[in-house]
């Protein structure tokens, strides 16, 4: 049967192309990059590569990796901090929760404030929070959310008039949307275009970021080789994912009554979307879609280890019952999206049906 | 046909607070709903937005909250669409 993962928002399926470098920079760069002989200088060199060549990528001064985006966070928020000038580490409510959790923890051990601005409905930092704070500080937010595919609206000339510095999460953005016009450093994780988990980058624009120990060379390596790859197929995957998002958004709308979408306009990024059902229970839907082949999130409470619902969807207002995540892989063929809604609504009116929910 | 059902949902967790209180909305113009689903914080309001109903207030009562809806011809008609 044919399978299909559409949650590919933060994490994709590993490429066979990807696959065969991982292997091969995992047998040359086993060693620990500080071990003082021979292999160890080898995985050194590979991993001082690979920096090199995201910083290139990026038009950045230095680039360093960390395992985890929470640390990436930590890394560059550290870096960006000039002490006596920046005041507090600010982020938003609706951006990924271990960026939240990076921007508290080094507040916390850099003794700063620490701030969750409010979003508007539409998902982009409140204004007016934003214009309230008057001292220099350092923001740190996603470029674009990942849940409901909201691109954060440009706040250079807010950060040039306060004096504040920005760092940026590009994870969701980076092929499918311009990235930020001005930012002091760029966090991402990789494994949003089909890089192997471990090996998240910071690149700094003015000065190189103090170079961190980093214990896995051969994922740095696949990864600066899987970034080039995917600036290269990028740009024509965008129209596609968009026209395929657009359709996902007009057939939803049209064919299930009492359902949320948000994602899928044109300010969107093209590929994310998120579907909130009316009177129906997220777990069943989206275990009816694995089974009929389909991957997809899901942010409703009953989905989630903790039990709570999506911060996203409730910093914003949105419906987090029935709610699925979508998040297009490049080259989807038009026919399986078409498959999937007609999937996703069969399995919506079975389950109100069961549950006696029609119509109400 | 009474003026105000009240729904006491508590014990149940999401999506049912938000179905009963549409099965309610559909026979009567003003719903009480008694929830301990603090998903219901987020659900009943993003539900009366879909459905047109206003919700008029949301009383702490410690250990639930009591959603009071204003329902009147949420049972009517389809929803006006979303923006």
């Amino acid at each position: 049967m044919s399978r299909f993962v559409l949650d590919c928002a933060l994490s994709r399926p590993v490429s066979d192309q990807t696959a065969q470098w991982l292997v091969a920079a995992v047998q040359r760069a086993w060693a620990v990059p500080s071990a003082g002989y021979h292999e160890g200088k080898v995985s050194d060199a590979l991993l001082k590569g690979s920096e090199s060549d995201m910083a290139q990528v990026f038009g950045a001064a230095g680039c360093t990796f960390e395992p985890t985006l929470r640390l990436a966070v930590s890394t560059a928020v550290a870096d960006a901090v000039q002490s006596g000038v920046h005041t507090a580490v600010v982020t938003t409510a609706t951006d990924p929760l271990e960026l939240q959790l990076g921007c508290r923890q080094s507040a916390a051990s850099l003794g700063l404030d620490f701030d969750v601005l409010p979003v508007t409905r539409a998902g982009r930092v409140d204004p007016a929070a934003l214009a309230a704070i008057g001292t220099p500080v350092v923001l740190a937010g996603a470029a674009g959310n990942q849940e409901i595919g909201s691109v954060q609206s440009d706040i250079s000339d807010w950060a040039s008039t306060t004096g504040s510095a920005l760092v940026w999460d590009i994870s969701t953005t980076l092929g499918w949307a311009a990235l930020p016009s001005t930012w002091d450093s760029m966090v991402m994780d990789p494994r949003a275009w089909g890089a192997p988990a471990g090996a998240c980058a910071v690149v700094s624009a003015a000065r190189p970021v103090a170079r961190r120990s980093f214990e896995n060379p051969a994922a740095a390596v696949a990864t600066a080789l899987c970034t080039q790859a995917w600036l290269t197929a990028a740009p024509e995957s965008v129209a596609g994912a968009r026209r395929q998002t657009t359709r996902i958004r007009a057939r939803v709308e049209a064919e299930i009554d009492g359902v949320e979408v948000h994602g899928g306009g044109a300010d969107d990024l093209p590929h994310i979307l998120s579907v909130s059902v009316l009177y129906v229970d997220a777990e069943t839907i989206q275990s009816r879609l694995d089974v009929a082949g389909y991957a997809v999130g899901s942010g409703s409470a009953c989905a989630s280890q903790s039990g709570m619902p999506s911060h996203v969807l409730a910093a914003i207002g949105g419906l987090t019952a029935g709610n699925i995540r979508i998040g297009l892989p490049p080259g989807l063929p038009d026919d399986v999206v078409d498959a999937f809604v007609d999937a996703l609504v069969e399995v919506v009116a079975r389950e109100r049906a069961e549950m006696g929910t029609d119509g109400l | 046909m009474s003026q105000t059902t009240v729904v006491d949902a508590r014990g149940t967790r999401c999506p049912q607070p938000v179905v009963e209180l549409a099965r309610a909305a559909a026979r009567s113009p003003q719903v009480l709903l008694l929830s301990d689903d603090p998903v219901s914080l987020t659900d009943v309001p993003a539900w009366c937005r879909l459905k047109g109903a206003e919700l008029i207030g949301v009383d702490d009562a410690g250990d639930h909250w009591v959603f009071h809806v204003r329902a009147g011809g949420v049972g009517s008609g389809p929803a006006p669409r979303q923006p």
